[in-house]
């Protein structure tokens, strides 16, 4: 196989993306090796390599003495014209073993723009992407949270995971181990995996429609559970990686990352890591001191990003920091901070090594349409933490929002640019000018998704949209600021995939038959093969981009996360009148149902919530 | 202290292009517990010079590294070795003075041997091409062996000799292979630790 590779490498762009080889990585003598078991992201090396989750798996299942796990990443379009050109297999990056050859392959679904290259993937291992035409091994199987809408996936993956893979991916080894063992079937072996709580084995479940031919949900063909989320039963003493691949070229963040907790109750309605990665649980800080210092020393790393959904709610953030800090050349990042001076006091404990910007995520203009989303900011919290920011020195402040959200008018628009004009005016005020402040404004489009208050919520069309993003353009149209807008075509992508059902699945299979790849990247992004694809499947994209009835039954309804749906009728009904919801932890419980579906005790903070 | 250190970039390491090899081995440095010397500046970076920075897709035999580290390092070799991914070794380290000329002021020339796709009838073509810059071509079989002069940190690159003289040289199926780096003006080089360079007569 090195051969054939060394006669292809020296004609793609940066070849080392291809050869694994990475200190700390594992390829074990084959002999010893009964279960192969590839770890695929749909997406260029340099995306999915620091893919925390990806790193945690690889761990686990190369600790099983029998048991091999190797990367596989999509191929960039040079590398994929030279594989089929000298008809070489894709393969795990560790062993450069064909995937064809694999037993188990296990994408993520990490953003919905990925779908095509994951057919594309399939397609270079020299296997069908439908499932149906494959008969044997290897088993695909996907998890992340694209798995729990995994509608639009059914045709092409034999197994979802839902939720947490840590405990399942051993039991999923385990099993097909046992299957190639007797000699059993895919069949069969798709039956015990179905058995196993966590596993959506789709062949099993089909739509159902009533008398008048109306969609009335998923069912099951026979005697298997409905699917619902895992989580690991002991987050707080779950063991933490030691080591973690390092790679041989500069990834998009070179620095090791630790998981402080797990799952948000902010609360935000258009949010929906939030919904799916509920309840919120914490790591030991004497624990993650200690593996954060491990991870530095097995790694080479000198930066470590303390990862979360909202990092400054950890309990004990301040003394985690300063602990981590304290060994001097490391530096400390602190990524998804919340809107508030006490955010602004932590970046300023970690930036002692390096000064870099303040990004802060006030997501709408208007109060109004802040309690709409339930982002539990006020403005003068907004303008507290740039106070704080400025006062200390920074000169580079980034700020998120979000376009389209439900309810927004052309003054919610004007709002976002009173509020930057006034940031910029505290600046001058503190610093008697503004000619070092760099502002970014960021706005994205908002995608309603599955799983959260907002699923019902429409798309907003293309004029309304750009006509916003206009108005953002031409009144902060200044040398301080830069401000940077999503395409309303590829929202509108992600918009279609994030709540389709089987039919969407079907325009997937041909917008990768047309040529779509790298769907999340603009110059590979072709909206038009999509157009055709969509109306070639029989998808209504106007009703299917419109607002869904409450009543309605959803393609992802049968996916159990442990939020009940009636929490996310409610929250919808509150965010109509614009009434916002406390987080859980600092306040009364908001009655979502999670811990009563996982039976956890829920978490309680010290602090006060915002939220009037 | 100063080092000079001999290494082979062999296999799959041929791909790892320049700017990445070198953050490869400041992180190597650190994961061995040896810490480097830094830049004066405003931006400080770990001292170290690479004799001839390898193009990426060839191959390296006895490549030259030169750092800088605290004094009384043990086993530099040993400890950078039980790190290395496969295909990077460490061969040798030699301390020099710290009044050394730099590494890369001391390449005068440069030895490849290039893999052809069939034998020559003779080498016309690469001597005619090679100008100047050739010092001495041998061929053994389908292996043709380069010495290729450096002059003002200017030479001539093997890829684009053999593809002037082989129309579809393809450097891919004929892999090219640094086989070494060489001073060869001995007064220059006077002070070298003997075993250092691979010093011409």
């Amino acid at each position: 196989m090195w051969d054939k590779l060394q006669a292809i490498l020296p004609y793609v762009e940066k070849p080392a993306r291809y050869i694994g080889n990475e200190i700390n990585s594992v390829a074990k003598a084959q002999e010893e090796v009964q279960l192969r078991f590839a770890l695929a992201f749909p997406d260029v090396y340099e995306i999915g390599f620091s893919y925390m989750g990806f790193q945690i798996l690889y761990e686990i299942i190369n600790s099983i003495p029998w048991a091999q796990a190797e990367r596989v990443f999509a191929p960039w379009p040079d590398m994929e014209a030279k594989l089929r050109e000298h008809k070489i297999p894709l393969y795990g990056l560790e062993t450069k073993t064909g995937l064809n050859a694999f037993d188990i392959i296990g994408f993520t679904l990490q953003y919905e723009l990925g779908y095509t290259n994951l057919l594309n993937m399939l397609d270079l291992a020299g296997l069908s992407p439908h499932a149906r035409e494959r008969t044997g091994f290897p088993l695909i199987i996907a998890g992340g949270p694209g798995a729990l809408n995994p509608e639009p996936l059914a045709d092409f993956i034999d197994a979802f995971v839902l939720g947490e893979g840590e405990e399942i991916v051993t039991e999923i080894a385990e099993t097909v181990a046992e299957a190639k063992k007797q000699g059993w079937g895919k069949d069969k072996t798709l039956k015990l995996l179905a058995a196993i709580p966590g596993i959506y084995v789709p062949k099993f479940y089909a739509p159902a429609y009533d008398a008048q031919g109306s969609y009335i949900g998923i069912k099951p063909l026979g005697s298997f559970p409905a699917p619902k989320k895992r989580i690991v039963r002991d987050f707080a003493s779950y063991p933490l990686p030691q080591k973690l691949v390092v790679p041989l070229v500069q990834p998009v963040h070179d620095r090791v990352s630790i998981e402080i907790c797990r799952g948000c109750a902010r609360g935000c309605r258009f949010c929906q890591a939030g919904m799916l990665y509920r309840p919120v649980r914490e790591r030991p800080m004497a624990q993650l001191a200690e593996q954060g210092r491990m991870l530095l020393q097995n790694t080479g790393s000198s930066e470590i990003s303390l990862s979360s959904l909202s990092s400054a709610d950890y309990s004990k953030i301040e003394e985690l920091v300063q602990t981590l800090m304290a060994s001097g050349d490391t530096s400390v990042s602190l990524p998804s901070l919340r809107v508030d001076s006490y955010s602004v006091e932590l970046a300023k404990l970690t930036r002692a090594v390096r000064k870099t910007g303040l990004t802060l995520a006030p997501e709408a203009g208007s109060q109004r349409l802040r309690n709409v989303i339930n982002k539990n900011v006020r403005e003068e919290d907004i303008f507290s933490a740039a106070r704080a920011a400025f006062e200390n020195g920074w000169d580079s402040l980034k700020l998120y929002f979000m376009l389209g959200l439900p309810t927004e008018t052309d003054e919610d628009i004007e709002d976002i640019v009173n509020m930057v004009r006034g940031l910029e005016q505290l600046y001058r005020e503190i610093n008697g000018n503004n000619r070092r402040l760099k502002m970014t404004v960021a706005v994205s489009t908002f995608v309603p998704k599955a799983h959260t208050p907002f699923q019902w919520a429409a798309f907003l069309g293309r004029k309304d949209v750009e006509r916003r993003q206009r108005l953002l353009l031409d009144k902060l149209r200044l040398p301080k600021f830069k401000v940077q807008t999503m395409d309303w075509k590829e929202s509108k992508l992600e918009a279609l995939l994030a709540r389709g059902d089987r039919k969407t699945g079907r325009a997937i299979f041909l917008a990768w038959q047309k040529g779509c790849r790298f769907d999340a990247w603009t110059e590979h992004f072709r909206p038009q093969l999509w157009a055709e694809s969509f109306a070639q499947a029989g998808v209504d994209v106007a009703v299917a981009l419109g607002e869904i009835p409450l009543t309605a039954a959803l393609p992802w309804d049968h996916i159990d996360i442990g939020v009940s749906k009636d929490y996310l009728i409610k929250e919808s009904g509150r965010a109509k009148g614009a009434a916002g919801t406390p987080d859980c932890t600092l306040d009364r419980c908001s009655d979502c149902g999670v811990c009563a579906a996982f039976a956890v005790t829920p978490l309680k903070r010290k602090g006060k919530s915002v939220c009037d | 202290m100063r080092l000079i250190l001999s290494y082979a970039k062999l296999g799959p390491m041929a791909f790892i292009a320049h700017l990445d090899f070198q953050q490869l081995w400041w992180r190597i440095f650190r994961l061995a517990g040896i810490t480097l010397q830094l830049t004066q500046g405003y931006n400080p970076r770990p001292k170290m010079r690479f004799a001839s920075p390898l193009a990426t897709g060839f191959q390296g035999e006895r490549e030259l590294l030169e750092v800088f580290l605290g004094e009384g390092e043990q086993n530099v070799v040993g400890r950078l070795n039980s790190i290395m991914p496969q295909g990077l070794k460490v061969l040798t380290a030699t301390e020099v003075p710290l009044a050394f000329p730099k590494v890369t002021a001391l390449v005068d020339a440069l030895a490849y041997r290039v893999k052809l796709p069939h034998s020559l009838d003779s080498l016309e073509c690469i001597t005619r091409e090679a100008g100047d810059y050739l010092l001495s071509a041998q061929l053994e079989g389908k292996e043709l062996n380069l010495l290729l002069k450096v002059e003002n940190q200017r030479t001539i690159r093997p890829d684009i000799l053999a593809g002037a003289c082989f129309p579809g040289f393809d450097k891919a199926g004929f892999p090219i292979i640094r086989t070494g780096i060489y001073a060869y003006k001995t007064e220059k080089t006077s002070p070298v630790p003997a075993g250092l360079f691979l010093l011409l007569d």
